[in-house]
């Protein structure tokens, strides 16, 4: 069964075509990656599968169904780490996931091992404002696994990870493809692509 | 790595509550604070407002020599207030009115949280933000002597006006850009209220006479406005539920550069960020070669400051719409169309600097461009000063008295204004600061600020000087 359908996806920035009808699926528990040269449209394409921005024609369906960001069931299953989160000043890192879990209907049982495994433990009470781009990073990333889902979007995801880092990412990403989750991501790192993609995705060439 | 799922998605009241209770954690901000805020708030609004109020009244009753026939400055406040709405409108369009921070939109707009239970406290602040706001503007337009005799009914049906004009753009927010409609009020408004001045203005020159305008009836426009706002709030309540993060998140953006901008009394902020969805909604342009018409490279700066003007129609149509500003201004208040003159055509010499603004605030682009510097940002400036030139002889006869050598001081140190300010570096916000008997005075913040309206402050003194 396929978990995201993208027929048709069309957008432009006034005459200037970004996504000339793209067309993809990712089927449940797989991992396709999206590759293709800068200014192909690969964040613009992601963007507009989470909602973040708006296709000037074409549709995205998820398990089937309109993928309509306005609707709480697809909010709840849909989970993504694009470059534009942000966060509470003043809230800490645990603090923000906790919080996450508990909008999405579950508890904190989970942040703990999540924080340890993307290494953010020694940084769990501090503000936004002192952590390094690459702990926001992993925050960002932190914040698609404190909670359920069924599709991950992620952009660029190795981006400002070490090595230890993305080692962690890779083993993360065939983990949630054993639990049947689909991950549509961006990448431009040939290793990670290397192991964990299904598919392979180009636009733009 | 498994994460504990409850039954249960929380009401948005109870996000809200846990974000509080732990913000509360790192800072403190006591009821104190925040009433001594609000009276600071309300104190400078009754201050400012009455004293503006009470001088506009002041200003149209007077009959005197010194200002323009009473029903022609009536027209023109109507011409204000009709733009005022249209640029409100527009004002509201751009920053949702509803918006969710970019923050929010991660840790919460994007969860499975109603989003109506979620929107609507916001919403109902707003609407009702707004209508104490435009039933206060009634009471002053009925204070100014429109219509007098009911005031109570005029500041009310200003009231309802307000709330249904936000109900109706959080019904257009909710549209988004798959329907025309939304753009359709602020252009009507904007439209009516330069046509108003428009036939005031010829009707002034060509000597015609103008009827005192009449507004309606103020229990007519309470009793339309009531079943207006009625209609149109329930609509936004439907509409709350299909607002999507693209239309909370863009208005978010625009409202931080906004804030930013002016904590940092910095407007750089916010016209980057109007600048990038200008060009992103144009998106491609035709690219043509650059002819070099004579050697050097000047002609070809000169070319493709010009290809950027004419990519920028609404600075163009800002430029020629503070003409009919200048001649609505001499109509107004003769008296002070002098003075009024160079300022307006310093905004309008502002709306050509663009090239000159995005070369001073980049380095990078400087150092690419390479060669002389001052040769570079000079070139710039052809295009200002010509453009400042036919602006001066277009709103001549609306300029009042004038001394032909002062002219030719005044336009010059209009170009300098210009030039300064649109080569004015970024803001430092340390620097001297000198204590004087009234408290710490910021010399050097008060010196950036300055950079620009210093030699149009001498361009108003040449003014001052020549005409007596």
């Amino acid at each position: 069964m396929d978990a995201l359908t993208v027929r048709g996806l069309l957008r432009k920035f006034g005459s200037h075509v970004v996504l000339d009808h793209v067309d993809l699926t990712v089927p449940v528990g797989k991992i396709a990656v999206v590759l293709g040269p800068n200014g192909a449209g690969k964040t613009t394409l992601l963007r507009c599968v989470v909602g973040a921005d708006r296709p000037d024609g074409g549709e995205v369906l998820l398990e089937g169904r309109p993928l309509d960001e306005t609707d709480p069931s697809i909010r709840a299953a849909l989970a993504s780490a694009l470059d534009d989160i942000d966060f509470f000043p003043d809230l800490s890192v645990v603090e923000h996931l906790e919080l996450l879990a508990f909008a999405h209907g579950g508890d904190a049982d989970g942040v703990a091992e999540v924080v340890a495994e993307l290494g953010l433990d020694p940084a769990r009470d501090q503000l936004p404002a002192t952590l390094s781009s690459g702990q926001r990073r992993r925050l960002a990333l932190a914040s698609c696994f404190v909670r359920p889902r069924k599709l991950l979007v992620l952009d660029e995801p190795e981006q400002r990870l070490d090595v230890r880092g993305r080692e962690w990412l890779a083993a993360q990403l065939l983990r949630e493809r054993k639990a049947g989750t689909a991950v549509l991501m961006a990448s431009h790192d040939p290793e990670l692509i290397e192991k964990v993609a299904d598919l392979r995705i180009e636009i733009g060439t | 790595m498994s994460v504990g799922v409850a039954a249960a998605v929380p009401s948005a009241g109870a996000w809200r509550a846990r974000v509080r209770r732990g913000r509360r954690t790192h800072h403190e901000r006591s009821l104190g604070d925040a009433l001594t805020d609000l009276y600071m708030l309300l104190w400078m609004a009754v201050v400012y407002g009455g004293a503006l109020v009470a001088s506009i009244h002041r200003h149209l009753q007077e009959p005197s020599r010194f200002l323009g026939a009473t029903a022609e400055r009536y027209w023109i406040g109507v011409a204000v207030l009709l733009a005022a709405a249209g640029l409100a409108w527009r004002g509201l369009r751009a920053v949702g009115p509803l918006l969710a921070t970019a923050a929010e939109q991660a840790w919460g707009v994007s969860t499975p949280i109603d989003r109506r239970a979620w929107l609507l406290p916001r919403f109902t602040w707003i609407a009702l933000a707004s209508g104490l706001a435009t039933a206060l503007l009634a009471f002053a337009v009925a204070v100014l002597g429109l219509h007098s005799p009911t005031l109570g009914w005029v500041a009310l049906g200003g009231g309802v006006w307000g709330v249904t004009g936000v109900a109706a753009s959080v019904v257009a927010q909710g549209v988004g850009e798959r329907r025309g409609w939304p753009r359709l009020p602020g252009a009507v408004l904007l439209g009516l209220g330069g046509l108003t001045a428009a036939v005031v203005v010829t009707s002034h020159y060509t000597g015609g006479e103008l009827p005192r305008p009449m507004l309606p009836p103020g229990r007519a426009l309470l009793g339309v406005g009531i079943v207006a706002a009625v209609a149109s709030v329930v609509l936004a309540f439907r509409a709350l539920p299909q607002l999507d993060l693209v239309s909370l998140g863009s208005g978010a953006q625009l409202a931080a550069a906004a804030a930013t901008a002016t904590i940092g009394m910095d407007p750089s902020v916010l016209s980057g960020v109007l600048e990038v969805r200008r060009w992103r909604r144009v998106g491609k342009v035709r690219s043509r070669p650059f002819r070099s018409i004579f050697p050097g490279r000047i002609s070809v700066l000169l070319q493709a400051e010009l290809r950027r003007q004419v990519r920028r129609p609404g600075a163009l149509g800002a430029w020629a719409a503070l003409g009919l500003v200048q001649y609505a201004v001499a109509i107004v208040a003769p008296a002070a169309a002098g003075v009024v003159h160079v300022v307006i055509a310093y905004l309008a010499t502002n709306r050509l600097t663009g090239g000159l603004r995005t070369l001073s605030r980049s380095p990078g682009l400087r150092r690419a461009l390479g060669g002389d510097e001052s040769r570079v940002r000079l070139t710039h400036l052809v295009v200002p000063t010509l453009g400042l030139a036919a602006w001066w002889v277009m709103t001549w006869p609306a300029a009042g008295a004038h001394v032909p050598f002062a002219d030719l001081l005044m336009t010059l140190c209009v170009v300098a204004a210009a030039y300064r300010a649109a080569t004015k570096p970024p803001m430092s916000y340390g620097g001297a600061v000198m204590e004087t008997p009234l408290g710490l005075f910021p010399i050097e913040l008060v010196v950036q600020l300055a950079r620009g309206p210093d030699l149009l402050a001498v361009a108003i003194l040449i003014h001052a000087v020549a005409i007596h």
